[in-house]
Order: C-alpha cells, then structure tokens, then sequence
C-alpha cells in the first residue's frame, strides 16, 4: 500500500506531533507555518524571508504559489500579509492537556486522602484478622511510623529493622527466652543443630539467618478470613533448603518419633500382660481405656487417676494402708544420749527413747548454717556416737539446737519462721499461697503437744540457750510412754516396689463389669492390714518422735508444693534415689509419687506434673494432632488401631516402637492429603 | 476470513511469546523468592514499576534514536504485548484477589482500567486499520471542480487520509459543494436545489456526521440522502440533474470522509482514556511504593 505521498511539492507538512495547528484548517486552507510551541499565530506573512548576502528572498514555497513577484520588503518582513487564526490543539496536545489535568487531579485527590491521617485505616493493606480486630491505633504495631504522611518517604531509606518491628508483637506475644532466633531456641543449641548431620535431606543450609521476625510468617493485612498461623510452610525453605513436594518420596526418616522421655513411667507390658490380661483378653480394657483423644488439643489425653489407676493406686497414696503410712516430716532424730553426756555435750533435755531418723524435710526445715552439720554427720550412726572425734560431737550438739530452735519457732511464729528458713535456702520467700500448701494447716495445737510430750522443758532451754547459757543434758530417766501404745509397722508384708502390691492371681480381680479395674482392696479389703488408729483419718499425726502427713488424696497439695519448690532449685531432682526430692516423694518406707511420676527431666519454668510427652512435645520441632487421624470410637477402641502407629516393641516391653514412616505415607501422598511442612512439624520449638 | 485470522495471530503470536516470557522469568525467580524470609510481593511490585514504566514512555520510545530504527508496529506489538505480561504480573502481585483496603481499591482499580482501556485499544490497532483498507481511496487532494467535471476514476490511488487532514477535505467538499449550488441557482434561477442544500446538505457538510453508523459500516445515512434527492430530479431539467449528480458524488465523499473521521476517532480517542489514567496510575503507584515502605517495616 503506497501512504500519501509527501514532499515540498505534493503537500504540505503536517505537525501532528506538536501541541498547536492553524485555526484555518477546518475553514480554509491552513497557513504554511502553524501557530509557534505556546499556541501563537504566525499567520501574518505567508514566508520568513532569508536573507543571501546583501538581498532578501522569498521562501514561500512551491506548494503555496512560490516565490511571489514582489519579494520581501527592504527591512526583511514579507511583503505578502497573511490570514490570522486563533490556533487550536492539536490531537495530542489536547491529550497531553487531559492527562496533565487528570495526573493534577489524582495529587490533589491524593492530597485528600493524605491529609485524613486520623484515619489511618484508608492506607491500610486489608481488615485485620479477628484475633487483632481490637487494635485502632496504627502505632502500636508500626513502630516507627512518622507521625507526618509527608516524612513516610523516609522508610525507603531509613526502616527499621525487624527485629525492631517485630518486638511490638512481643509486647502481646510472649515467645520465651529467644524469640527473634530461628525456631525460638538459643542460639547454642541452634548451632549445634546446624552441626547435627540429621539426614541427607534435611540439614539446614548454611545459612546466616539469626533473625526471624514474626511477620516473616504471621503475615497482616489479608482479610477477616486471613490465617495468621502462617501455615503455608513455604518459609521454612528459606533456611531448609529443599522444598519436599512429595513426603512420600523425599521426606526424612521419622527417627525414633515419638518415643520419648516421659513424665508418666507407665509399664504397658507389665499392665496388660501380667496384671490385667483377662480384661484385655475380653476388651474390657483397650487403648482408649487410658488415652483419650482430647478434643481442641493435638495430643492425646490420659484418663483421670481416680476413673483408671485410683483403685489400685489410692490407698498407697493416702496411706490408709500400715504398710504405707503418712510422710515424715520432723522428728528428734535418736541421740547416743550416753555418749553425749560422757563427752559433755549441751543439748539439753533430749528423748531418751527416740529411734527416729531425719526426715527428708529436715534439710529445708532448719536453717542453712545446720547444713554444714548435716553434711558432717551424713553417713554417721547418730544412735553411737562412741567412737566419733569431738567435731562430731559438736555437730550433733548443733543440730540438736538446730531442732529445738526449729520447734519452739514453730510454735511461736507458725508459718513465718518456715517462710523465714524457705527464704535463707531459696534467697527468695515464698508466695502466700505456697507457703500454705507447704505448711499444709499444720495446727498449733499439735506443735505445742508435740513440744510438751517430746521436750517439756523446751522454752526454759531455750532461753537459756540464746542467752549463751550451756545447757546439760539431765540424768537418764524413762521414755515416755504414748510411743509404745501404737502399733508397730509390719513392714514386711509388701516390697517397696509398688508394682508387687498387686496380685498376680488372676483370681483376686474383680468379676464386676461396670469396672475393668479391679482392685485387691475392693476384691478383698480385709487382705492388707489397715493403718493404725493414728493414720487413718489423714493430715498431722505424731508416731513416736516423728511428726508425720498423711496425704489426702492423689495430687495431694503439701506432697506438690513441696516437689514442685524443691525441683524448682534442684531440677536433677530424681536422677539419685537418695536426694531430697525422692524422699519426700516417696515418703518412707514406700514410694508415693516417683512410682508413676518421674520427675528426671524437669526443667525450670516446667510443669513437673504434666502428662506423658509434653515436655517431649514442647521442645520437639514435630507435632501431631489426632484428632483428624481419629477413627469413629468403635474402631478406636479397637486396638489394633492404635498398633498400627504405635506397634509393639515386644510383648514385655514397657514401651513402644517408633512410628514407622510408611504409615504417614499411606495417606499422605499427592493427590490424597495435604503434605506442608507445618502440617507435622512446629516452628516454635523453643518457646 | 483467512487474512482476518492471519491478521490475528500475527498480532497474538508475539504477545504470547513476549508476555509468556516475562510471567516464566517472574515465576522462576520468583519461587527462589518465595523460599526466603523475603515478602514475594515486593519483587512483583518493582517488576511492575519497571514494566509500567516502561509501557509509560512508550511514546518517548518511538522517538528515541536506537528504537526508532524497529518499525512502528513492530514497537507496538511489544507494547501490547508487555502490557499483557504487566497484567500477569499484576495478577502474581495480587494473588489473583480483589484488594481489602481502600488505597489499594484505588490503586487496584487504575490499574484495571488501563489493562482495560489497553486491550480496547489493542483490538482497535488490530481491527480498524484493516477497515481504513476495504472501502475505495479517494484522492480527495486533488479534489477540484474539473476533477468532478472530468469523472476520472478515482479509486487507482491508494491515498491515505489521515486525521490531521479531514477537516480541511470537508471544508473543500462543502465549497464546492456550495459553489455548484450557486452556480446552478444562478443559471437557472430555480430554487429546488439551493432548498433541499439549505435544509439538507449544509448540515451534512457542516461537520463529521454518523459516526455509529460507520463504524457499523452501515451505508444507510448516505442511502437515505440519495433517496431523498430523486424526487428533486422531477422538478429539473437534464443540467439540473447533471449538477444533483455531481452534488452526489461530493456527498459520497463526505460520507467516506465521515468513515475515515469515525474510524481515526477510535484509534485516536481510546489513547485519551488510556494516556491520562496512566499519568494517575504512576502517581497512585509511587504513593503505594512508598505506603509500603512505610507501613511495613522491616521486612525486606
């Protein structure tokens, strides 16, 4: 196709390209020259005459007539007058007009909305989600807003990092120790999990990332209907390097999950097998007899004590059996009072009689000066003391003032001189609520009984004692008789392995059907030999020269506080049998909570009687819900369900063998069920 | 058919291609993206700037140096066809969602709108020149008197009218057209074709007129002329209806004059939504750019 043609002699030279064209080109013929850049007419000469030496020409060109005849005037102005117009825009200038225009009007529609900072929620990306629909001011989580839209353009340059910007979630979002580090773990232990050769494909790359803001996951801004747990798990592939589409074909192996320390030393093998077969024989007892799966929570949930362990359990706890007994909690431990008057030691008025040992709580009962003492006499036969040197001796005569002192304070101070004690060994005093549970309502009455019958002579001595006054011990005279009206403890009819106080008979369970649990006590109460007239009520009963606790029930307070403040500041509290800890747990002569509770792998800021795994759990990076894995009850009460996860590791085993990773893949795989990262494992496994 | 369908692919082909390759190059370094701690978003929003800015001075480009030596068509072809990998990124940057806040409405909306008002025009460029084609060329330059006396065959030159020009052809065509009236009333001192010209014609020639009808290519309104002047050729003698023909003919031009008006309006017009709003979307973009910056802080 041949365009128009153009040249000097076929047309005229259009400008659609400039602002302005001649008025006259919708009327007439347009002017040769156009209007100039600002829209000014040229029209008034139909030629700019150019001047060649001393003459002017003409240069009206060919397409406008040519040279005309009369030529340009003396002074260079064309002698030939043209037409005025008043010159119109171009196509494009009137364009280039309508866009100036509107780009003025959307700064002046943005100066609008600009200047309305009161209400910042115009600039704001989307709604927030639910959980922060209460926040209306911007700042509290922007934290380094300019208070003016117009110093925004600074955050191009100068924004605060992210760890600046995401410590205003911290304020609301408690995330432990660590929690700008990868995963929330300290940094020790995230190096040496970057050293740890897990498998091939899940070594975290090296990667420099210290800083994990929480927005990097928790993103805002996406809607009502927007998750805030980030759980698209995409981000984990910043640092892990490898993306796993398909957890069937690249996914780790599962290790040992999720065999783990537990806070319930249960023995599965010794239960189903030895104790309890007929009834699982039968399927009067399954799996879900005990675990339950816990609605709203991904773990599973134990059963209540008093609906499956109480029956068998209960009066070991309590006491309410002889065998058991209460918690020894203070006594005047039996002196070789002979010895100690032979060697003039000043002790005072001491029960001649007493056999009793320290008690396990006697170590935070007295002052940390008699701790010196304590560890001296450690090992020491305290009822011969005919061959010890006389630092011993003097040892014991402190701690003999270290007891009556204790006594007598007892009596007249009640919980605030075990508040002051607690205070010297823990450097803090303990809050109003614990120091009751650990005094347990330890009645004044049973102090000032306790003082008259074990030490009547007690506040004489003692106000001699703290007068410095050397106070003897008097001549030898009879025991006391109240300590032989009560019945002495056959302690060989059980073992203290709890466990054996079970029948192996089978005939000895309980035919009942509302019940699987059947107990020795309730087939046969008459079969143990029941607790002294002084036991049987629980609480505070003296027995000799010991002043023993009978634990109510299971969870019982004083036996809880007690642990739970003792582990506070001993956490490797169980790992030696003879440390405090176990023995007031235990309380002699049988185990009371350590025989289900194990209290090994408490770690400050824990919850040392948290069910089975959860510690585990917390720390660990893998998490499991199942309750989108739970089966209708029917099925779950089947066993062999919960086998097909967590199978046997052999028939008398205590526990079980990891979860085998083909059972995941079963399901998950593509096409069948979601398989992101977040799906089983947790982020924060630090806090 | 078969030039239309050539016509097409060879407008969609390069657009495919060029808007396919813009969209892989995003999704790949986009999914490396997207495995750090870094907010995807922020790459596909500098993508846009670049993109958008550089379909913005798609008209300093045809005149700059280097590109100028491509074809026009050849640098509108990757105008269009950046624009569609613009509005693939666009959907990337969005997450193919409506926005939630109300800057972003606005924003989201100029963008739409240009997108829109872009592939309006881009179905103009591909459509509408072809039409400029089908109807026979005039050369209307060198319209004049004698040429419509002489009858020559007008339609061996392939003259191409542009806009800038049309005013000026139909102010010829209505002097002459006004001219030849004249002259006839003057001879014949009859007044049936100055009436019918007053009333009529001079209307007719006075501006562009039936623009939907042309751009429907529908021949009616010049048919309708033509049938109102038969009864006139009654009440003339044999001049008389030699100069109602030749009358005819000039409206025959003004009407192919209307066509090329109608047809250039639309491929001028649609230039003055689509220029301004993307003056406004620039400026809506830079705000946004910095609202970002701002109101996310730290992250990268």
């Amino acid at each position: 196709m041949r365009l128009q043609k153009f040249g000097y002699r076929d047309s005229p030279y259009e400008r659609p390209t400039q602002k302005w064209h001649c008025g006259q080109t919708d009327e007439t013929a347009p002017c040769r020259l156009g209007p100039d850049s600002k829209g000014r007419c040229q029209g008034a000469f139909q030629c700019a005459p150019a001047r060649r030496g001393e003459r002017w020409e003409c240069t009206r060109p060919s397409t406008a007539g040519g040279s005309c005849a009369p030529g340009p005037l003396p002074d260079g102005r064309c002698g030939q007058g043209g037409s005025f117009c008043v010159p119109v825009r171009t196509w494009r200038g009137r364009r280039r007009v309508l866009s100036v225009w509107g780009a003025l009007l959307t700064i002046g529609l943005m100066g609008v909305f600009f200047s309305s900072r009161h209400d910042l929620a115009h600039f704001a990306a989307g709604d927030m989600a639910p959980q922060h629909r209460m926040i209306e001011d911007c700042t509290i989580c922007h934290a380094a807003l300019p208070t003016h839209p117009a110093a925004w353009a600074q955050a191009l340059t100068h924004r605060p990092t992210p760890t600046v910007a995401a410590e205003r979630c911290l304020r609301c979002h408690a995330r432990g120790l660590h929690p700008m580090t990868p995963h929330t773990l300290p940094r020790a232990r995230l190096a040496a999990l970057r050293q740890t050769p897990l498998t091939e494909n899940t070594i975290p790359a090296e990667t420099s990332i210290d800083t994990v803001a929480c927005f990097f996951c928790h993103g805002e801004h996406r809607g009502r209907a927007a998750d805030l747990r980030g759980r698209d798990g995409i981000r984990c592939q910043g640092c892990h390097g490898r993306w796993f589409a398909q957890a069937a074909d690249e996914h780790a192996r599962t290790g040992s999950y999720p065999v783990g320390p537990s806070r319930i030393t249960f023995n599965h093998g010794k239960h189903i097998n030895t104790v309890f077969p007929a009834q699982v024989t039968d399927r009067k007892i399954t799996c879900t007899t005990c675990h339950l799966v816990a609605e709203g929570s991904p773990g599973m949930r134990l059963q209540r004590f008093d609906v499956v362990c109480a029956d068998c359990h209960q009066s070991k706890i309590d006491g309410t059996v002889a065998a058991v007994g209460g918690v020894p909690f203070l006594s005047l431990p039996g002196l070789d009072l002979e010895t100690l008057r032979q060697r003039a030691a000043a002790i005072g008025t001491w029960p001649e009689s007493s056999t009793a040992r320290l008690t396990p709580f006697m170590p935070w009962l007295l002052l940390p000066e008699a701790a010196v003492d304590l560890a001296h006499l450690d090992g020491i036969v305290l009822r011969d003391l005919t061959k010890v040197p006389p630092e011993t001796i003097a040892a014991v005569e402190r701690l003999a003032w270290a007891i009556k002192n204790l006594v007598q304070d007892l009596i007249d101070s009640g919980d605030a001189a075990l508040a002051a004690r607690l205070q010297a060994h823990l450097g803090h005093a303990p809050e109003r609520n614990v120091l009751v549970r650990l005094m347990a309502g330890l009645p004044r009455d049973v102090l000032m009984a306790l003082q008259r019958e074990w030490l009547a002579a007690l506040p004489e001595e003692i106000t001699r004692f703290r007068a410095g006054e050397r106070v003897v011990i008097p001549p030898a005279s009879p025991p006391p008789r109240q300590e032989e009206t009560l019945v002495p403890v056959d302690r060989t009819v059980l073992s203290k392995d709890d466990d054996e106080i079970l029948p192996e008979e089978d005939g000895l369970l309980s035919e009942d059907e509302t019940s699987p649990w059947t107990t020795r006590a309730a087939a046969n109460p008459g079969s143990l030999p029941a607790a002294d007239p002084g036991e049987r009520y629980g609480g505070w009963y003296r027995k000799g020269f010991t002043l023993y606790y009978r634990p109510m029930a299971h969870a019982d307070p004083f036996l809880r506080a007690w642990l739970e403040m003792i582990v506070t500041v001993a956490p490797a509290i169980g790992n030696d049998d003879n440390d405090d800890g176990n023995d007031i747990a235990s309380g002699d002569p049988g185990k009371r909570c350590l025989t289900c509770h194990s209290l090994q792998t408490f770690r400050q800021g824990d919850e040392p009687w948290a069910p089975a795994f959860r510690r585990h759990r917390e720390e660990s990076f893998i998490t499991f819900d199942h309750a989108p894995h739970s089966l209708p009850p029917a099925l779950l009460s089947d066993e062999g369900r919960c086998l097909a996860c967590h199978p046997w590791r052999s028939p008398t085993a205590t526990a079980f063998r990891p979860t085998p990773r083909q059972v995941c893949i079963t399901c998950h795989v593509e096409g069948n069920a979601t398989q992101g990262c977040t799906l089983c494992h947790r982020y924060h496994a630090g806090g | 058919m078969t030039m239309f369908f050539g016509r097409l692919a060879a407008q969609v082909f390069p657009t495919v291609v060029l808007a396919g390759g813009i969209l892989a190059a995003n999704h790949l370094y986009a999914a490396s993206f997207s495995f750090s701690f870094r907010d995807v978003r922020f790459l596909s929003g500098w993508e846009l700037v670049g993109i958008v800015g550089w379909l913005a001075l798609f008209g300093m480009q045809r005149r700059l140096v280097t590109l100028s030596t491509l074809k026009a068509s050849v640098q509108q072809r990757v105008h269009i066809a950046t624009g569609w990998g613009a509005v693939g990124v666009f959907v990337l940057h969005t997450d193919g969602r409506l926005p939630q806040g109300r800057f972003d409405w606005w924003l989201w909306s100029l963008f739409v709108a240009v997108a829109v008002s872009g592939v309006i025009g881009a179905a103009f460029y591909t459509f509408l020149p072809a039409r400029l084609h089908e109807r026979p060329h005039i050369r209307l330059w060198q319209i004049s008197r004698a040429d419509i006396e002489a009858g020559g065959d007008r339609r061996r030159n392939n003259e191409m009218i542009f806009m800038e020009r049309i005013p000026f052809f139909r102010a010829k065509l209505g002097r002459l057209v006004e001219q030849e009236v004249m002259a006839f009333t003057r001879d014949t001192g009859s007044m049936v074709i100055l009436d019918f010209y007053v009333h009529r014609l001079a209307p007719f020639f006075r501006g562009p007129r039936h623009m939907l009808f042309h751009l429907f290519q529908s021949h009616h309104p010049v048919h309708r002329i033509s049938l109102e002047m038969r009864p006139l050729e009654r009440y003339l003698d044999e001049a008389g209806r030699e100069s109602l023909g030749k009358i005819e003919k000039l409206i025959r031009f003004k009407d192919h004059l209307d066509y090329l008006h109608a047809h250039h309006m639309m491929l001028k017009g649609w230039l003055f939504i689509h220029v301004p709003l993307t003056a406004a979307l620039l400026i809506v973009s830079a705000a946004h750019g910095i609202l970002v910056h701002a109101f996310t802080a730290g992250s990268p």
